[in-house]
């Protein structure tokens, strides 16, 4: 038994009845390929536990590339939490010093030393002035690593904070990482000897109140015991009690607009752009959700989150959308990665802060 | 082995021919427990590609499993000779609905659960596994059941034409909304688990939702006073859309101490199903059940669609489940629920019979850890012990699952196996669809 008795135990609960397939972004967008789905990953983990399939490099790469969303947790009907046991195994097998592959194995490295995974420790205030300190305010807005790539996402989203609520901060040029993609990577320990600083720069602004970007860190920040929420679920509540106010839309008979929401939200983006848009507005599969996962199966050879691309956009293309809102900036960054690379023409591609702000 | 790969390749492009260790070990596993790892795995788009790849593999006797989803509880598509495994879960184009008759045509890998979305108010009762991936094909090949099959029959009563890859490589169609032969050799395919050809696509008449519902939780003492309220039941005309006795339920789940727990529900238009309830009540004192309480009937859809009692059972005690189907007279239906008893007692696993008294089914389950290798080995001993006392009790096993790679022997049924093997090597010569399942070679 490689696993330990646990895990073991934990894996082959797997009745193999694969609820969990039908729900699986990859497994969808591969055309329904076993391999890349969740009951392939228990079922193969259960394999090389009992030596009956080589545990090889290309076996850990594998337990790498998933694009993490979750929704195999919800599905399975003897409630195994799979995507989360998943990360588990990851951390055991670093834990027995297997070594991840060569994108993951940097990632530790690249954010004690810049705070990002991007691996650049000044660009992370690239929105802000040059002078900019953190002062103590209300709410606190946490951008997030993708800040530094497309700063009109920070931007727009600081600008609605601040009509919303007046008083609020950032933590600028020296934001800490969250700590949530090394936890998915199964860096759990990094993540140990990391939060303190992010505690700690937390601290110093005192908020009542953490709004972030990133959907995933908002777990960390409730983990800090402090209230926080996703920029979606601030940006809805802001829409229904009228705090936002829209322009009258401007009705284009061409015009269709459909949203990627983060798969570990709740689904309030979808609700956020279908109010904006009305009738204008379709919707996509459950599937064509994305959050800071996918960035952990764009570290691989990227031929996972290409295929969801590539049939995302499909269907978007489909539905005769031309307006796609991206919610999470890791997701719009990948996608608008795809876009160019591919040159797929016809749609534009827009962070749902930006989309929001450009309507008021 | 590298030529034939070249060629599939040639017909199919990269990546859809698969022969890494990975890809080959997520083909070895279905929902049974069993475990037999192909040599490739081939994954056509379509039909016209299914059915030159089929003809390569013939070139060069390569055995041929044809594989849905794989929530086969018996092995249905694991290849037990290795050789190639068939994905067809990318043929999943609808190609017909019509709505007002509620036929619709489809591809073999459509699901279950896109069969439901297809017609509004209609939808497909047979959805074995609960969870709605199951494909049209291999349901098909199996001739599927559900606990609904009481009113709605097996598979084959809902199609009405299917689309077949021959092993000579010729597609044919049998029937469709009009039987012109008026024979019924439709039935030879549905149900021949891939031994004679591919189903690529099947014609069904999906059944509408019923007007009116009612459904109870009765407990029994005896199964069989399960039997006799059945029987009962039967002979008053009720319509039983569903009724499953779940035998050891409550021992297993350490809760209460009766022999067996039944979910009933009926249906019909409203005037029937209110007169029928009092009747059931009056046939539940009769035959003497300990207690007999309403539930809700979307309670009891849950049981039926999604198989939530034996999905509780499996969260609960953390087990791992092997199946065996079997249809059993309903005079030896006891006799044959203590012999699972007995058996999975000598095993030390603890069992349930899900028994569906009117169909005379009894689904035979034995609860084990996949973590402990003993047990798993007991588990599979115990199925096979189980098979055996059945074939000795006049039941025939497979029914609503398949038969799979237990195999009807001669001294089963000699008869079948005589004229099926006939057929069989009329249509595959050298024994290269789906070998070793169903019957064994003569």
């Amino acid at each position: 038994m490689m696993l330990g008795e646990d895990l073991s135990f934990e894996v082959n609960r797997c009745i193999s009845c694969g609820a969990c397939n039908i729900v699986c972004p990859l497994f969808i967008v591969t055309g329904f390929q076993e391999t890349a789905g969740p009951r392939a990953r228990l079922r193969l983990l259960s394999m090389v536990n009992t030596g009956a399939l080589e545990f090889s490099v290309e076996f850990l790469e594998y337990l790498y590339d998933c694009m993490s969303c979750g929704k195999c947790n919800e599905a399975c009907p003897v409630e195994l939490k799979i995507s989360d046991l998943i990360v588990k195994v990851r951390e055991f097998f670093i834990g027995q010093g297997y070594v991840p592959p060569f994108n993951i194995v940097q990632l530790p490295r690249k954010v004690k030393d810049s705070n990002s995974f991007f691996g650049d420790s000044q660009a992370k205030g690239v929105w802000l002035p040059p002078d900019f300190k953190p002062e103590k305010a209300s709410i606190l807005y946490y951008a997030g690593c993708w800040a530094q790539e497309y700063p009109e996402i920070p931007l727009s989203s600081f600008e609605l904070i601040k009509r919303v609520e007046g008083n609020v901060t950032t933590l600028g040029y020296e934001e800490p990482c969250s700590g949530r993609i090394l936890e998915m990577a199964g860096y759990s320990d990094v993540v140990e000897e990391i939060r303190p600083r992010l505690v700690e720069r937390v601290r110093e602004v005192s908020p009542e109140k953490v709004v972030s970007s990133c959907s995933v860190s908002v777990r960390a920040f409730k983990f800090m015991g402090l209230e926080a929420t996703s920029l979606s679920n601030f940006l809805l509540e802001a829409l229904r009690s009228g705090k936002i106010k829209l322009k009258q839309p401007i009705r284009l008979r061409k015009h269709k607009v459909s949203v990627i929401p983060s798969c570990q939200s709740e689904w309030e983006a979808k609700e956020i752009v279908e109010m904006v848009e009305g009738e204008n507005f379709t919707e996509l599969p459950d599937w064509a959700c994305c959050d800071c996962g996918a960035v952990l199966s764009s570290l691989l050879d990227g031929s996972s989150f290409n295929k969801w691309a590539e049939r995302v956009l499909k269907e978007a293309k489909e539905r005769q959308v031309n307006v796609l809102v991206v919610e999470e900036p890791s997701c719009f960054g990948l996608i608008t990665k795809y876009i160019n690379e591919n040159k797929v023409k016809g749609i534009k591609i827009i962070p749902l802060s930006q989309f929001i702000l450009n309507r008021t | 082995m590298e030529e034939l790969v070249g060629k599939l390749e040639g017909i199919l492009g990269e990546g859809e021919v698969l022969t890494d260790e990975i890809s080959l070990a997520s083909y070895s596993y279905d929902a049974s427990g069993y475990i037999y790892r192909p040599e490739v795995v081939i994954r056509p788009g379509n039909i016209d590609e299914l059915t030159e790849v089929v003809k390569v593999l013939m070139d060069y006797r390569v055995p041929i499993t044809p594989r849905g989803a794989g929530t086969s509880l018996v092995g249905g598509p694991l290849p037990v000779n290795g050789g190639a495994v068939i994905d067809l879960q990318m043929l999943n184009e609808v190609l017909e609905v019509d709505e007002d008759q509620g036929i619709v045509q489809v591809e073999a890998g459509v699901k279950v659960a896109e069969l439901n979305e297809l017609i509004d108010g209609r939808f497909m009762p047979i959805n074995p596994d609960g969870t709605g991936s199951s494909t049209i094909g291999g349901l098909a090949a199996e001739d599927a059941a559900s606990p609904l099959s009481s009113v709605y029959g097996t598979v084959k009563d809902l199609i009405l034409g299917m689309e077949v890859l021959l092993p000579n490589g010729d597609l044919v169609s049998l029937d469709g909304p009009v039987n012109r032969s008026r024979r019924n050799l439709i039935d030879l395919l549905i149900g021949s688990e891939g031994t004679l050809g591919i189903v690529t696509s099947v014609t069904l008449k999906l059944p509408t939702e019923p007007e009116e519902r009612m459904a109870y939780e009765i407990t029994f003492n005896d199964l069989m006073d399960a039997m006799s309220l059945a029987e009962e039941m039967e002979k008053a005309g009720i319509r039983q859309a569903a009724f499953e006795v779940y035998h050891n339920l409550g021992l297993v789940m350490g809760s209460a101490e009766t022999e067996a727990v039944g979910y009933l529900e009926i249906m019909g238009p409203p005037e029937c199903v209110n007169a029928w309830d009092s009747r059931i009540r009056e046939l539940s004192n009769r035959v003497g059940v300990t207690s007999i309480n309403p539930i809700d009937p979307y309670e009891a859809d849950t049981i039926w669609k999604e198989r939530a009692k034996i999905y509780e059972v499996a969260k609960a005690t953390k087990s791992a489940l092997k199946v065996g189907s079997f249809k059993v007279s309903p005079s030896s239906t006891r006799d044959f629920v203590q012999e699972v008893d007995r058996t999975s007692n000598r095993m030390k696993l603890k069992s349930i019979s899900v028994i569906n008294p009117l169909l005379g089914w009894v689904i035979a389950i034995l609860l084990h850890k996949r973590s402990e290798s003993k047990e798993v080995e007991r588990a599979e001993k115990g199925m096979s012990e189980i098979v055996r006392i059945s074939n000795n009790m006049e039941s025939s096993m497979g029914y609503g699952l398949g038969v799979g790679i237990n195999r009807i022997s001669a001294d089963i049924d000699e008869g079948f196996v005589q004229i099926y093997s006939a057929i069989k090597r009329s249509f595959d010569p050298y024994w290269l669809f789906n070998p070793g399942k169903l019957i064994e070679r003569d």
